[in-house]
């Protein structure tokens, strides 16, 4: 989908596991601008379903899921203010 | 046949139909071997046999007296089903191109894993069970004492949560601008390809291994196949009973919850169709050994990030974290065992062992045991509304 678009910060949690992944990941989401798009890449297979679940859940949007042999690459958008 | 592959090879399968697939193979699996899909008295089986290398007798311990210590792992329902877990996870992350050795971010979380995983086998053992004999099959055995010990793993998790984001245990954020670099594309390709290969290869040991068992028993064979497809569909699902506990309290993922719910609603009325046609139930005594061992079970399995189950397929694909978060397991659990004059004859020996289908009879327990979990299902979704769109509010 947007995999063209460059991320504006990319958080690099490999090594980490569950709940840091998580944690990590909404507490770098809320310090970005709307509009804004996160990389994460992590190396624990969880985050597959655990990083969109929560993303969506706390009101962003997830706009890929990759996995790359044992690493896992998630594009995370904050979404704008005025609309979809 | 490329996207079949990548369909239900790679790709993750949704957790809520995997649960519930594992929840009716589970009840199969307890009509075809008479006993249910456990693993962590076998990891304590596993420390008797080490203690005996030293010299020790754990055979005369009253513990291993209720547990069974006789012949190899391979002699054993649980042993194979165990060691197939192993292999049905491992061969699924092959196929997946998902196994790779992924080192610990530090030391001090590998401490953390060893110490979590210590305390959650510790707590599992003392309650008789892990996420699985104490919770996921032990619920469908219409053991009480289950239903003490979920709701006890759910309130450790929270301790365990408090406990694990403390500032010593966090690792500062690596954050850069742009984005990172991956793999180059065609060796992984080529990577996957070998991975690929090595999995098949290992399905056909294995299913030498299941043709060996089988002529030792039926009930053997049957549990090293069964044991195969259990460890295949938790890593295939990423079933990961820490996270339905620990994330009611971290950020209100439901998806697991559910499905764990469901996966026993699909198991119970197998369980009890067996029952009734006489398979004794495993009834265990509800005392304060469940309340006690689900707190630390559930604040050791955050701690350690992961359970019983989930250090196993981790373990396979290569998260060496997880290693270590097992031997724990075993450690903690071979503890139980040591102390179990004391532990047991204090907080579970005087207690009953309370069978919900004797207490209410067989409708009143089965139509209760639904009861509860319709409203547990319905707890995880009031509790899910605390964290939905909550960067909205703020």
């Amino acid at each position: 989908m947007n995999t063209e678009r460059k991320p504006d910060l990319s958080l690099d949690l490999r090594g980490e596991h569950c709940p840091y992944n998580a944690i990590a990941t909404l507490e770098t989401l809320r310090t970005m601008k709307p509009g804004q798009l996160l990389e994460v890449v992590t190396d624990c297979s969880q985050s597959f379903h655990g990083i969109p679940e929560d993303a969506t859940r706390h009101g962003y949007h997830c706009l890929a899921v990759e996995q790359h042999g044992p690493l896992f690459r998630f594009l995370i958008e904050v979404p704008s203010p005025t609309g979809e | 046949m490329s996207s079949l592959r990548q369909r239900f090879f790679v790709n993750f399968w949704p957790p809520i139909p995997t649960l519930v697939a594992l929840g009716v193979a589970s009840a199969y699996y307890f009509a075809l071997t008479g006993t249910f899909w456990a693993v962590t008295g076998e990891f304590t089986r596993w420390g008797g046999h080490v203690l005996s290398w030293f010299g020790l007798k754990p055979q005369e311990w009253s513990y291993f007296k209720i547990l069974g210590l006789q012949g190899t792992p391979l002699d054993r329902v649980d042993g194979v089903m165990v060691l197939g877990m192993f292999l049905g996870a491992l061969c699924c992350a092959l196929w997946a191109g998902n196994v790779g050795l992924r080192r610990p971010a530090s030391l001090r979380r590998l401490v953390q894993g060893l110490v979590g995983g210590i305390i959650a086998g510790f707590g599992a053992r003392l309650a008789m069970g892990c996420n699985l004999a104490a919770f996921f099959t032990g619920i469908p055995m219409f053991s009480v004492h289950a239903w003490a010990f979920m709701f006890s793993t759910v309130l450790g998790a929270w301790l365990g949560v408090k406990i694990t984001l403390l500032p010593f245990l966090r690792h500062s954020l690596r954050v850069q601008a742009g984005g990172s670099t991956l793999p180059d594309p065609e060796a992984l390709a080529r990577r996957t390809e070998r991975q690929w290969r090595l999995g098949w290869a290992l399905l056909l040991l294995a299913f030498a291994v299941a043709a060996w068992r089988f002529e030792a028993s039926l009930a053997l064979g049957m549990a090293f196949l069964f044991g195969l497809a259990f460890g295949g569909l938790i890593e295939r699902g990423q079933i990961c009973f820490t996270s339905a506990a620990r994330d009611l309290w971290t950020t209100g993922r439901t998806k697991v919850a559910y499905g764990i719910l469901l996966g026993m609603a699909a198991a119970c009325i197998g369980t009890f169709a067996a029952i009734r046609l006489g398979v004794a139930p495993k009834i265990f005594w509800m005392g304060p050994n469940a309340v006690l061992g689900g707190v630390l079970f559930g604040l050791g399995i955050v701690l350690a990030g992961g359970c019983e189950t989930g250090w196993m397929y981790r373990a396979m694909e290569g998260q060496m974290h997880f290693w270590v978060v097992g031997v724990g397991n075993v450690i903690g659990g071979t503890l139980v065992a040591a102390f179990w004059d004391e532990l047991g004859g204090a907080l579970a020996l005087p207690y009953p062992k309370l069978n919900l289908l004797e207490l209410f009879g067989p409708v009143g327990g089965l139509l209760l045991t639904y009861l509860g979990l319709a409203l547990s299902l319905v707890l995880v979704a009031a509790n899910a509304r605390r964290f939905s769109h909550a960067r909205k509010t703020r």
